[in-house]
C-alpha cells in the first residue's frame, strides 16, 4: 500500500469572477520514503494541490471532489478538528517558500518550535525545549542553545529555512511537503538546503513532496516527477526517464526553456503565450492553446492518462493508440512554426 | 542601555513641546475678547475692587511682562492662582483630578477589552453575519456625537425609566454603590466612540494579519484556531492598535470636558470649561499643560510598548 494515494482531486475557488478550477482532477501516488516533485509554472495549481492534502484550503476555496488516502485513511472524510489534531504537523508537515514570513516575527524561533512540539506530542515545556534544541542542531543551526532564543529576524535567510525544516521534523511526520523550499533563497544557499532535505529524508525516514517550478531542484532531490499544467497533471515519470524521454509537448517545452550555464540565449526556447485563466480553461486539452503540435481532436477530447505499463504516464492525445493523427511526435521535440497549431480559437 | 537613553532623549524632547503649548495657550487666551475683571466683578465694578484685582494679578502690565512672569513662575513649579476660585491652581487641579482620572481610566478599561474582543470576533468571521453586525455597531458608535449620546442616556435611562441618577459625582472611596450608579452613563458615553474606533482598528488589523504566512504556518502545524487568533495574530495586530490607543488620549481629554459638563462631574474637564468662560488664564494654562504632559507621556508609553511587542523594533 502506498503512503499517499490521490485520486481525482478537485479544488475549486468560488470567486465573484467565476469558479477557478485551480486543481481539476489530479491523481498521484507516493510510496513511503519516496520523493516526488510537482513541477509547473506559477498558477498551475501545485501549491493548491498540496495544501488540499492537509485541508489548508481557505474560503473561497474548497476541495469539491476526489479522494486523498493517507496510510489507508481517507483524509477528505476527516473533520477540521481531526485534521488539526491527527494530521497537520504530526503526520504531514509543510515547509513554505518564504521562511522569513512563514515564521512569526514576534516570537522567538524556540517558542514557535516548542509550541508545535507541545501541541502535537504533549511533551512538557522542558522536554519540548530540549527537543527543539536537538532539532535545530540536526538541521545545522550553529550554537542551538543560544540561537533558540533568538527571533526570526536575527537569523539569515538560509537559517530561517533551516528553522522551518526543524519545525517540519518536530513531530516525526511521515510526509513533508516542501512548497518551493528554495525559491526565496540565494542560489549559493539553495544547494545546502536541498542537501539538508536529502539528508533528513534518509535519517527521519520520511517521504517528501517538492513543489517547484525549478527543474534543477527536481534533478537534485526527486525520485519521480509530476508535471502540472493549469490544474491537471499532464505527465508523471521517474526523473531520469522524464528528462531523457519527455512525452507531453508541455514537458518538452518546459525542458527546452531551462536556462543552463552553457547554453547561449538562442538555445533557450521559451514557451509562448501565457497560461489561460482557471476560470475559463480551454476545452479539451488545456495546453492546446499553447501547444505547437495540437490538432483538431485536442479541443474536443479531454486527454485521459495513457499508461503504457511502465510508470511513465502521459495525458496527451498524441499517445492514443487510435491516434487520430498520422505521425505521432514521440520523442522528438516539436519545432516552432509547425502549422498544426493554427486554426484554433481560444474559447 | 539603549532603551534608557531613548527614554531620556524623549523626555528631554518634551520640554520644547511644552514651551510651545504654554506660549500658544497664553497667546490664544489673551486674544479672546472680554475683560476678566468685568466678567468676575460684574459690568459696573467698584474702582477699588477692580484696581485691587488688576494689581494683584498683574493685568495692568504689558502682555510680554505678564508672559515672562507666568513663565518664570511655571519654571519655579508654581502654576499661579485662580482669580475666580481665589486659590492656587495646583491645589484646585488636585481636587478635580480624581473624578477625571476615574472617568478616563474606566473608559479605557471598558473600551479596550470590548473593542479587542469584538474586533477579533469580526475578523474571525470576516464577511459573515457576525462581522457585518459588529461593523454596523462600530459605525454607529463612531458616528454618534458624545453630547447627543449623553443627553439621550439621561433622557431614556434616568428620566423615562428612572434606572439611574441623572447626574452628579461621588467618589468611589466614599460610597462605591452610589458612585458606580453615577459613573455608568458618563463612562458609557466616553467609552462608546472610543470602543467603536478601536474595534474597527482591531478588526482591520486582524484581517490583515490573518492573511499572513505565519498564520498559515500555525494552522498547518495543528495550532488550535483560538490560539492562532489570540496568540499569533493578535500580538501582531496590536501594533497599529497601540498607536491609536495613545492618540485617543486626546479624544478622551476633550470628551471629558463635554461629559463632565453634561453629567455635572466636578472634574478637570469641567474646571477647564468654566475657567475658559471667565477667562481665568492661570487655570486654563495649568490644565492645558497637564493635559499636554499626560498626552506626551501617553505617546511615549505607546512607543515603548511597540518595542516590547515587536522585537524587531529597538531604540538605540
Amino acid at each position: 500500500m502506498s503512503l499517499l494515494a490521490v485520486e481525482d482531486l478537485r479544488t475549486y475557488f468560488f470567486t465573484p469572477e467565476g469558479i477557478v478550477q485551480a486543481v481539476d482532477g489530479i491523481d498521484f501516488e507516493l510510496e513511503a520514503g519516496e520523493s516526488l516533485g510537482i513541477v509547473g509554472e506559477s498558477g498551475a495549481g501545485k501549491s493548491v494541490a498540496v495544501k488540499s492534502l492537509m485541508g489548508l484550503i481557505r474560503e473561497p476555496g474548497r476541495v469539491v471532489d476526489g479522494s486523498i488516502r493517507f496510510e489507508g485513511r481517507e483524509l477528505t472524510d476527516l473533520s477540521e478538528e481531526q485534521l488539526r489534531r491527527e494530521i497537520r504537523g504530526n503526520e504531514i508537515a509543510i515547509v513554505f517558500q518564504d521562511a522569513m514570513s512563514a515564521l512569526n516575527p514576534v516570537f522567538t524561533v524556540g517558542s514557535q518550535l516548542v509550541e508545535v512540539i507541545r501541541e502535537n506530542t504533549g511533551r512538557t515545556e522542558t522536554e519540548a525545549r530540549a527537543r527543539a534544541i536537538e532539532l535545530l542542531d540536526d538541521v545545522g543551526i550553529p550554537d542551538p542553545e543560544q540561537r533558540i532564543d533568538e527571533y526570526p529576524h536575527q537569523y539569515s535567510g538560509g537559517m530561517q529555512q533551516r528553522a522551518m525544516i526543524a519545525m517540519a521534523l518536530a513531530c516525526d511526520p511521515k510526509l513533508i511537503i516542501a512548497d518551493e523550499p528554495t525559491t526565496a533563497l540565494d542560489v549559493t544557499i539553495q544547494a545546502g538546503i536541498l542537501d539538508l532535505f536529502e539528508d533528513i529524508q534518509e535519517r527521519y525516514d520520511t517521504s517528501v513532496i517538492y513543489v517547484t517550478h525549478d527543474l534543477g531542484v527536481v534533478r537534485e532531490v526527486c525520485d519521480r516527477v509530476a508535471v502540472m499544467y493549469l490544474g491537471k497533471i499532464v505527465e508523471t515519470a521517474p526523473y531520469e526517464e522524464l528528462y531523457r524521454n519527455p512525452k507531453h509537448p508541455y514537458t518538452q517545452s518546459l525542458l527546452n526553456s531551462v536556462v543552463t550555464p552553457d547554453a547561449t540565449l538562442d538555445g533557450i526556447d521559451p514557451i509562448e503565450g501565457t497560461m489561460p485563466s482557471g476560470v475559463s480553461p480551454p476545452s479539451g486539452c488545456r495546453f492546446r492553446t499553447r501547444c505547437p503540435v495540437a490538432f483538431d481532436e485536442c479541443s474536443r477530447l479531454v486527454p485521459p492518462r495513457y499508461d503504457d505499463g511502465t510508470d511513465h504516464d502521459v495525458a496527451c492525445l498524441l499517445y492514443d493508440e487510435r491516434n487520430p493523427r498520422d505521425e505521432p511526435a514521440l520523442h522528438e521535440r516539436p519545432g516552432r512554426g509547425d502549422g498544426s497549431a493554427e486554426g484554433f480559437t481560444d474559447d | 542601555m539603549g532603551m534608557g537613553r531613548y527614554v531620556l532623549r524623549r523626555l528631554v524632547q518634551i520640554v520644547p513641546v511644552l514651551f510651545g503649548v504654554i506660549t500658544l495657550t497664553f497667546v490664544l487666551m489673551h486674544a479672546l475678547p472680554g475683560d476678566p475683571v468685568k466678567i468676575y466683578l460684574g459690568l459696573e465694578p467698584s474702582q477699588e475692587l477692580a484696581d485691587e484685582l488688576i494689581e494683584h494679578y498683574g493685568f495692568d502690565q504689558p502682555l510680554y511682562v505678564q508672559y515672562v512672569d507666568h513663565l518664570t513662575r511655571l519654571l519655579q513649579g508654581d502654576l499661579g492662582r485662580s482669580f475666580t476660585h481665589r486659590q492656587p491652581v495646583s491645589s484646585l487641579m488636585l481636587e478635580r483630578m480624581g473624578p477625571t482620572v476615574t472617568l478616563m481610566g474606566l473608559s479605557y478599561l471598558v473600551a479596550l477589552p470590548t473593542a479587542i474582543a469584538l474586533g477579533v470576533y469580526g475578523a474571525a468571521r470576516h464577511n459573515r453575519a457576525g462581522d457585518h453586525a459588529s461593523r454596523i455597531v462600530g459605525l454607529a458608535g463612531i458616528s454618534t456625537p458624545n453630547f447627543w449620546l449623553a443627553l439621550m442616556l439621561i433622557y431614556v435611562v434616568a428620566y423615562e425609566f428612572q434606572l439611574l441618577p441623572a447626574s452628579g459625582y461621588v467618589s468611589p472611596l466614599e460610597n462605591p454603590v452610589q458612585s458606580a450608579k453615577l459613573l455608568v452613563m458618563p463612562v458609557a458615553t466616553l467609552a462608546t466612540a472610543q470602543m467603536a474606533l478601536l474595534m474597527r482598528m482591531t478588526r482591520s488589523s486582524m484581517i490583515e494579519e490573518l492573511r499572513a504566512d505565519y498564520i498559515e504556518t500555525a494552522r498547518a502545524y495543528g495550532i488550535p484556531e483560538r490560539r492562532v487568533l489570540y496568540r499569533h495574530s493578535l500580538r501582531n495586530a496590536l501594533l497599529p492598535l497601540i498607536t491609536i490607543v495613545g492618540l485617543q488620549l486626546s479624544f478622551l481629554l476633550s470628551g471629558s470636558v463635554i461629559v463632565e459638563e453634561i453629567f455635572a462631574i466636578p472634574g478637570m474637564g469641567r474646571l477647564f470649561f468654566d475657567s475658559l468662560v471667565v477667562l481665568d488664564y492661570s487655570v486654563v494654562i495649568g490644565i492645558t499643560l497637564f493635559f499636554a504632559v499626560l498626552f506626551l507621556i501617553g505617546v511615549l508609553l505607546t512607543d515603548l510598548a511597540y518595542a516590547y511587542i515587536d522585537p524587531r523594533i529597538r531604540y538605540d
